[in-house]
Formats: structure tokens, C-alpha cells, sequence
């Protein structure tokens, strides 16, 4: 069967705290930690997904994962680690409402400047803390169209819902090909 | 050396933790100042992290020296490590270490994957984006911004019944972009405090006072502050307005 193998890097984005360290963990070794820490700097993790799409075609995707610092304040060198970023996920909080208000100010537009044409998600993280919770999906779907987001994902890292369906999403959708099969 | 010519950053390696061969090295001394020798530091660097380990150290990031400061990580074997000046906060350190590794083996670890000589010139090409992660804020500040920014700090020692001393605006790199009259004794432990205060999210200014001085520093934004020195003999609330006034002004004329 044909095989066409990419390799596409994504970015995790949003204010410190929200879960984006934990998300990928939680993606890429399935692993959940409940205790904080602050990520100094900007890492990434890879992972390698195959499936066949809808034309029957074997896909092998190297997602090169990159987690930057929510308490970021290098912008002056930020471009070095944005670009040549194809998606990007903003992550928020969904019991932190001001998690969400700098999204577009703080990070799509560096985002945007570094690399144009990256396609986008929001994130709204712990979803399971469903008391807690101080936005409605309203809301933040009116948001997440005035970003161009190609969607507006609830997840919760702690319990893995929707992560992977995430990483899926933009992946399929950076290749523009629909899955028949993940394999 | 004069305190503009101060370098927070002194220089930065790349090495092989078993084997102790320098992959790249970058270094940012003036002329006329002694330049680190790259072999001896990465020998240095070396031991350490074996007696680091011996010693159960294993999370040891940071080594203070009377003038210079060690900071260092490790990826997939790879030691990356800075050599700094006191002043520059660990913190501030390890969040450029972190980002110049990832970005370092984002571009060349898999093109040396398997090597067992690596040929060093692969990496010329690195120094631009060294450069940008270790002098970015300063290279941001142009030099008619510098001089508007000049006239705001001289304007504000120079005001008489608040105290101010000297005055001088420092990146979050540790870096010294531009000073007025400031006194290189009391600032150097000042600075060492707040530095680490910094990092607080939201913080606007923070004072430090003792009998010495009134020491205020205040955020002009994400990559820059003000520093003001002040006579501990006068109101500590009028330094800290007329600073605020004045961040107010420097943000009119410098890039942010």
C-alpha cells in the first residue's frame, strides 16, 4: 500500500497554568500528574501517528509537539520558535475566565506574524472540573470565531477526554484528508 | 568596565556529557576582557556533573562562583550550558537554556542521529538564532529610543525632593541597556533580589529598602525594568510615583 510520511509541527499556547504540558503528556506518554509545575522555557515532545484516509492512502504523521512557557515573556526572540508551525492550539481554562481574555492579543497575533498560515483550535481545558466552570460553550465558541479557529474543543488532561480527538482534529486537517482508519 | 558595557551573558556551550567534546560554543566578551577558554569550562562542567551525580546532585542546575554564574541542562546527552554573570536570575537562565536546547535539537539532532564524528561547522548557522535568544531585548531598544529613554532617566535623578539617585533600565536578561548615575556596589545585590522577585505574575514595582538605599524597580513591560536608586532620607512614596511617571514616559518612546 502507498505510505506518505510527514513530519508537522504544532504548538501549545496560552497563560501559565491552564494545562498545556499536562495535555501533551497526557498525548503523547498517556500520563497525568496533579501537582503544578511551571515550565521554564520552550520544549517539544514527538509523536508519530499512522492511519489510512478516506482515499485508502497510508498516512505516517511525525507531530513535533512544542510546549511554550504561559509565563513567556521573550517575545523579542519569539519568532525563532513560532515559525514554521503549521497548527497551533490555544489553551485556556475553563474555571479561569481570564485565561481565555489574552488569547488573541498575546498569542495568535505573535502566532500569526511568525507563521501565517498556521491553522488553529481552542482548547478549553479541565472540563472535568464541571463545578468550577466559568464560561459557557456560547461564549467561548463566539470567541473561537473571531479567532478563524477551525473548531473549539473541550478536553480534560486528567482524564484524557478529547485529547487525542484534538491532535487528530488538526492533524486531518493541516493534510486536508479525512481518516477511514487509525491505526 | 563601565556598567553599560556590562555583559549579563558571557558565554554559551554545547557538549557531549560522556564524551566532553564542545559541539558549539558562542562568546559574548568585549575586547580587552578575558575570554572564558572553551575547553577548560566544558572540562569544568564535565567534573561537575560527575560529582553531581556521585553526590546524588542529580537535579544541580546552577553553580555560583564569586563573578560568574554556571547554569546548565541536559538533553539526550547534550550538556547546554551558560556562563553569566551573578546578576542574571537562575530562573531567567534555565528558560533560555531550555529554549536554545529545543531549538538546537529541533534543527540538528537528527542530522548528527548516528554520527560518530560530528563535523562542528554544521552549526555556524546556529549563531543567529543564539544571538536572538541571548541579545534580543537589547538589540530591540534602538538607539534614538535609548537616548529619549536617557532624557527621562536623567530627568528623573535630577529632580530635586525625591531622592533618586540614579536610575538605570535593565532587561529581564540581566543585561544593563542604559544608567544614570548609578552606584555599581548597591546595585548588584539589588539586583539579585529582585530579579527573582520578577517573575511574580502581575507584579507592577517592588520595593526594597534598607538603610543603605530605596531601591525601586518597576516593570516598564514583559522584557524590561526600571531601576531607581534612592536615598533612604527621603519619602519613599514620592520615588515611587515619580518612577511610575516615568515608566509611563519611557513606554512612549521605547519599543514594547
Amino acid at each position: 500500500m502507498k505510505k506518505i510520511k510527514h513530519i508537522l509541527k504544532l504548538l501549545l499556547l496560552g497563560d501559565g497554568a491552564v494545562g498545556k504540558t499536562s495535555l501533551i503528556r497526557r498525548y503523547v506518554e498517556n500520563k497525568f500528574k496533579e501537582e503544578y509545575s511551571m515550565s521554564l522555557g520552550v520544549d517539544f515532545l514527538t509523536k508519530t501517528i499512522s492511519f489510512i484516509d478516506n482515499e485508502g492512502v497510508g498516512r505516517e504523521v511525525a507531530l513535533q509537539i512544542w510546549d511554550i512557557a504561559g509565563q513567556s515573556r521573550h517575545v523579542s526572540y519569539s519568532h525563532l520558535y513560532l515559525r514554521g508551525a503549521l497548527g497551533a492550539f490555544y489553551v485556556f481554562d475553563l474555571t479561569r475566565k481570564d485565561s481565555l481574555l489574552q488569547i488573541q492579543d498575546r498569542w495568535q497575533s505573535q502566532v500569526l506574524r511568525a507563521s501565517p498560515k498556521c491553522l488553529s483550535i481552542l482548547i478549553g481545558n479541565k472540563a472535568d472540573l464541571k463545578k468550577k466552570r466559568q464560561l459557557t460553550k456560547a461564549e467561548t465558541k463566539k470567541i473561537s470565531q473571531a479567532m478563524h479557529a477551525i473548531d473549539y474543543i473541550e478536553t480534560s488532561a486528567k482524564t484524557g477526554k478529547n485529547v487525542d480527538d484534538a491532535f487528530l482534529t488538526i492533524t486531518t486537517n493541516i493534510l486536508n484528508v479525512k481518516v477511514k482508519k487509525h491505526l | 568596565m563601565t556598567l553599560e558595557k556590562f555583559k549579563a551573558i558571557k558565554a554559551f556551550f554545547v557538549f557531549q556529557k560522556e564524551t566532553g567534546n564542545t559541539l558549539y560554543t558562542r562568546s559574548y566578551e568585549t575586547a580587552g576582557i578575558k575570554t572564558p577558554d572553551a575547553h577548560l569550562v566544558v572540562a569544568f562542567l564535565s567534573a561537575m556533573f560527575a560529582f553531581a551525580k556521585d553526590s546524588s546532585l542529580s537535579e544541580l542546575r546552577v553553580v555560583d562562583m564569586t563573578d560568574l554564574r554556571f547554569s546548565f541542562i541536559e538533553r539526550t546527552g547534550l550538556v547546554f550550558a551558560i556562563l553569566a554573570s551573578p546578576l542574571v536570575s537562575p530562573m531567567d537562565l534555565q528558560f533560555k537554556l531550555t529554549t536554545i536546547a529545543s531549538l538546537f535539537l529541533s534543527e540538528f539532532s537528527a542530522k548528527f542521529e548516528g554520527l560518530e564524528l560530528i563535523d562542528t561547522d554544521m552549526f555556524e548557522g546556529f549563531d543567529i538564532s543564539v544571538d536572538d535568544v541571548f541579545l534580543g531585548e537589547t538589540r530591540e531598544m534602538l538607539t534614538s529610543s535609548k537616548n529619549a529613554a536617557l532624557f527621562y532617566l536623567k530627568k528623573l535623578v535630577q529632580q530635586e525632593g525625591i531622592g533618586a539617585r540614579g536610575a538605570m533600565i535593565v532587561s529581564f536578561t540581566g543585561d544593563i541597556l542604559i544608567e544614570h548615575e548609578m552606584d555599581q556596589k548597591r546595585m548588584a545585590g539589588a539586583i539579585r533580589i529582585l530579579n527573582v522577585s520578577t517573575y511574580m505574575r502581575n507584579l507592577r514595582y517592588l520595593v526594597v529598602s534598607s538603610e543603605a538605599t530605596h531601591l525601586v524597580a518597576y516593570k516598564i513591560s514583559e522584557g524590561l525594568l526600571l531601576y531607581v536608586d534612592g536615598d533612604p532620607t527621603s519619602r519613599l512614596e514620592n520615588l515611587v510615583v515619580k518612577a511610575s511617571e516615568t515608566v509611563k514616559q519611557i513606554k512612549e518612546v521605547i519599543p514594547h
